[in-house]
């Protein structure tokens, strides 16, 4: 039976790019922004650290293949580089690597960095892209809010919630993703909207308007990993540590098989429990502080509430009105705007996502600091479509939490 | 109409030659260039049409009150009529041409009216189908006593689907009549790996999945390995055809985002009747047709067309059953 990581590793430092439409910076540019805050916050030199992971989702829009780009970008002293894709949960693949490296003793210190230059292909949303040869000829070349989108009516289905009711739950994890983003500095989207400017906003897929969509943006983040005996050697203090990580995976059962209904994240189920086993989590709505999760679309956020466990079945959207996620309420959600407002550039989102919980946990969130100090914090980091796809938990805390 | 007993029994035909130019097109010209249809309803049709049916008439020896049904393609309002008249055929046997419904089809449109007239006929009826072009073609048939085989929809049955498009700048832009603009999102590159669609053929375009022998399970496309949930049993799945079972929607969307000639474009999951489910584009929709539970049928249609190389894919959609 497997140990599991917690406690095994630890985070040295972490670094953001501010993110956003950086058509003033290249990959090679973002990513160094971000490096360059982690290695100051982790206070070691390039050539202390052993291997590398770098991940981007749609590297022939920007950076190109292969574990080259962060190599060359950073100058690293020719050690082992590697690339990794996993749809939009590549983020937490590359922190994912990089703590197995160090866990396995085969890396002392480890870096993760992920990087996404998507302002350069002329238009708004994603790329459109093949899904390979078979799913193009027998699939559907539909767009993530059209993909994302079909959660709304089968939720509305399986739990008889009105169109408008759910449409008004979607429109408040926005306006409160929006009032978080407003107050970081790093956030591609810093503007407070009310709830009239969600609901009245052009439609892109019904009936996902574009305040119920995430921001397509440019950025880089960056993790820097040891052993927690390391940590102490150089000087750390209050060590924030891994406790649980998992990935888990659609097998086509979603799609292909019988059973599932189209209103919730089956892997996100699967992964969420044995991220709580592995980080010794047995109440996640009463022990998890801090959530930073896949929002790519308002009513993705509000079924991941159920799916983590957080909200009981059919339970999120009076969780969501009655403020449970904001940054005031109970389990804060996306306290830092979060894809909606921080921005989505895929490779950087899931470490961006596990720097603003690492941020948190040693209190130094500044203006958007959670009131009472957080103890688990939980990213959730989800790549592909909600009939096939990859999810991905990272679940850091306090050593010794 | 076919080698054993057929619904309909050739009886005879009967052409007629004539070097009578009313229309011409040049190879990759768009359009017609067409005479004045005066001239051509009374020196075309109303000459060499009537010959050419009584020609037909004398070889089969039957007169022309002999006729049950009289299939004459003419967009011209009372051509078909008046050619009745000349050649003794009843009034009541001339078909509708389908011009209010269907418009004019072309070379097609004889063989349309032809099946048309065959959802309806009754075993012994004279069906006369006749076309008009550089000189005129007849045949006759007879119902036989076969039983009627109806098909899927047949011509009735895609009358009854139809949905007319009143706007005429759409219309333009659909047929590919307009230059227009259609942004990046176009711009993705579609090209159809040959050997793939070969390969796939039976998945691709006869919408045939797999069903498994040991646990009955259904599921498309048809993959080596069982889909989870059905013991991973290995190769144990044989053909299960889905283009002929019912579905029902399960998730749905209609896509402003993603290109499509004919935005939004509609999608979702579906599953099937007995087991099986995809991810399907839906066509012949409008926005209220589109709900969870709502039962739909399987279309063959242009899935996307690979500008560049000028290919057409072709695959099966969903469309509201009714």
């Amino acid at each position: 039976m497997a140990s599991g990581i917690k406690d095994k590793v630890a985070i040295l430092g972490m670094g953001c790019a501010r993110f956003g439409e950086r058509w003033d910076a290249d990959a090679d540019g973002l990513m160094v922004e971000a490096y360059l805050e982690a290695l100051a916050d982790a206070g070691i030199d390039t050539s202390d650290i052993d291997a590398a992971w770098l991940s981007v989702a749609m590297d022939s829009v920007n950076t190109g293949a292969s574990g080259l780009p962060a190599s060359i970008a950073l100058r690293l002293p020719n050690i082992p580089v590697t690339k990794v894709e996993n749809f939009c949960a590549s983020g937490t693949e590359a922190f994912r690597g990089a703590v197995y490296a160090v866990a396995s003793g085969a890396a002392d210190i480890a870096l993760a960095v992920g990087v996404e230059k998507l302002k350069d292909t002329g238009y708004g949303g994603l790329p459109a892209r093949t899904r390979g040869v078979t799913a193009d000829m027998v699939g559907v070349q539909g767009s993530a809010p059209g993909n994302f989108a079909q959660l709304a009516g089968a939720y509305r289905a399986r739990h008889g919630v009105s169109r408008d009711d759910l449409k008004r739950a979607m429109a408040h994890v926005s306006v409160k993703s929006h009032a978080n983003g407003a107050k970081n500095p790093k956030a591609h989207l810093r503007k407070p909207i009310d709830i009239d400017a969600v609901l009245n906003a052009p439609m892109i897929a019904e009936p996902l308007g574009l305040f119920d969509c995430c921001g397509v943006s440019d950025g880089a983040a960056c993790a820097i990993v040891t052993t927690p005996e390391r940590a102490r050697a150089l000087g750390k203090r209050d060590l924030v540590t891994v406790k649980a990580l998992q990935l888990s995976v659609s097998n086509g059962w979603e799609l292909q098989g019988a059973g599932w209904d189209g209103s919730y994240f089956h892997t996100t189920r699967i992964a969420a429990g044995r991220a709580y086993r592995e980080a010794g989590i047995e109440d996640p709505r009463r022990q998890i502080s801090l959530l930073e999760v896949h929002d790519c679309f308002s009513v993705t956020e509000l079924v991941t509430m159920e799916d983590l466990h957080i909200s009981p079945e059919g339970g999120a959207v009076t969780d969501v009105l009655d403020g449970v996620f904001d940054a005031d309420g109970a389990i804060p959600c996306q306290i830092d705007g979060g894809l909606k407002c921080f921005g989505h550039p895929i490779g950087a989102s899931g470490l961006r996502m596990i720097y603003e919980n690492y941020l948190q946990l040693l209190g130094r969130a500044d203006a958007r600091q959670r009131r009472s100090p957080p103890v688990f914090a939980l990213s959730h980091n989800l790549g592909g479509m909600p009939n096939q796809n990859v999810a991905a938990i990272a679940i850091v805390g306090l050593e010794g939490a | 109409m076919s080698a054993d007993d057929g619904i309909a029994r050739h009886l005879a035909d009967h052409s007629v030659s004539a070097d009578f130019v009313d229309r011409f097109r040049e190879t990759g010209r768009e359009f017609d260039y067409v005479w004045e249809t005066r001239w051509i309803r009374e020196e075309g049709f109303g000459r060499i049409v009537p010959g050419a049916v009584s020609g037909l008439l004398a070889k089969s020896g039957l007169a022309g009150a002999d006729i049950d049904h009289f299939v004459l393609p003419c967009a011209m309002r009372g051509v078909p009529e008046a050619v009745a008249r000349a050649c003794g055929i009843r009034p009541g046997a001339v078909r509708d041409g389908l011009a209010g419904t269907v418009g004019e089809a072309g070379a097609a449109h004889p063989i349309l009216m032809l099946a048309h007239v065959l959802e309806d006929a009754a075993p012994g009826e004279r069906i006369l189908v006749a076309a008009f072009g550089s000189g005129c073609e007849a045949v006759l048939f007879e119902r036989t006593d076969a039983p009627a085989r109806r098909p899927r929809l047949g011509v009735s049955g895609w009358l009854a689907r139809r949905r007319p498009e009143p706007n005429y700048v759409r219309f333009l832009t659909l047929t590919g009549l307009l230059d227009v603009e259609r942004g990046m999102r176009a711009e993705l590159d579609l090209k159809q790996p040959l050997t793939a669609l070969w390969r796939e053929r039976r998945t691709v375009l006869g919408l045939v999945g797999g069903r498994c022998t040991v646990t009955g399970t259904v599921q498309y496309p048809r993959t080596r390995m069982s889909v989870g949930g059905n013991d991973r049993s290995v190769d144990t799945q044989e053909d299960h055809r889905l283009a002929d079972v019912p579905a029902r929607i399960l998730t749905f969307t209609a896509d402003s985002l993603s290109y499509t000639p004919d935005p939004p474009l509609h999608y979702g999951m579906i599953d099937f009747d007995g087991g099986g489910r995809m991810n399907a584009e839906f066509c012949d929709v409008e926005p209220e047709d589109v709900e969870v539970g709502r039962p739909m049928r399987m279309m063959f249609r242009i899935k996307s067309f690979d500008e560049v190389r000028g290919f057409r894919r072709y695959f099966w959609k969903a469309a509201p059953a009714h």
